[in-house]
């Protein structure tokens, strides 16, 4: 449990560090003369630096270790599609559907080509909604573990 | 068509997330899904969309959409923006088309 605790800890650091490129970005009106200047790409590349271990983290271990010490789960080696389908079943995650967007959204923030900006600013727009999306899901998490006693 | 290593029921799947998602415009097969000769390797697609806006959107819902079908693998998706680049020309000398819409 004190593990638990420790990455839901973190995962609080990083949405602060987040947040902070969040809003510097949401104030802005992207576009490729704004990414002319590399101070702003910093900002973006703080963004997705922050944004994809906060998905990695939550995927990876904040839902298996929650759901474990839920007593939803049993065994470590559970596939994700049945970690995912009891998270919708306790209405932790909106829907599977979402989840897979925002994980085929991470791959591609992961993979994209630098020099297409155009890319680029549709991925940050896409980004910048998804962050909404985890920051809701994490705190969905969050208070039902704490609703359940296994946050203290 | 009949050189492509994807079994029928996969190109179907890959067609019909193709028109679901972009609804029209060529979508590609290319890389070494096109090389009998070889084996496994990831499915490479290109698409060049007749309407170009939300196009990462669209990628995305074409990406789940497939893998809903498909089961988890490795699929990278090249989008025609116009650019020019090195990817665009090799998909477009070396692809097999899947669809046309």
């Amino acid at each position: 449990m004190q593990e638990l605790k420790a990455v839901f800890e973190s995962l609080e650091q990083l949405f602060e560090s987040c947040n902070i490129d969040y809003n510097a970005l949401k104030a802005q009106c992207l576009s490729k003369e704004w990414f002319d200047n590399y101070e702003n790409q910093r900002i973006v590349n703080s963004f997705l630096f922050n944004y994809i271990k906060i998905q990695d983290k939550i995927g990876a271990k904040i839902f298996k270790m929650s759901l474990f010490e839920l007593k939803e789960i049993n065994d470590w080696s559970i596939p994700m599609i049945d970690i995912l389908h009891t998270l919708e079943k306790l209405g932790i995650i909106d829907s599977i559907d979402e989840w897979d967007k925002l994980r085929e959204l991470r791959n591609v923030l992961a993979h994209e080509y630098p020099a297409d900006i155009e890319d680029r600013i549709e991925n940050i727009a896409l980004a910048l909604d998804g962050f909404e999306k985890l920051k809701n899901q994490f705190l969905k998490i969050k208070k039902y573990c704490a609703s359940k006693n296994i946050l203290l | 068509m009949t050189s492509i290593r994807l079994k029928n029921k996969e190109i179907s799947i890959i067609v019909n997330s193709f028109i679901n998602t972009f609804q029209h415009g060529e979508l590609y097969l290319f890389g070494s899904r096109t090389d009998a000769s070889r084996r496994g390797g990831d499915i490479d697609l290109y698409i060049t969309p007749f309407s170009k806006t939300e196009l990462s959107r669209k990628k995305i819902d074409f990406l789940v959409n497939m893998k809903k079908g498909l089961g988890e693998q490795k699929i990278d998706v090249v989008i025609d923006r116009n650019y020019n680049r090195e990817i665009d020309k090799i998909a477009k000398d070396t692809g097999v088309l899947l669809c046309r819409n």
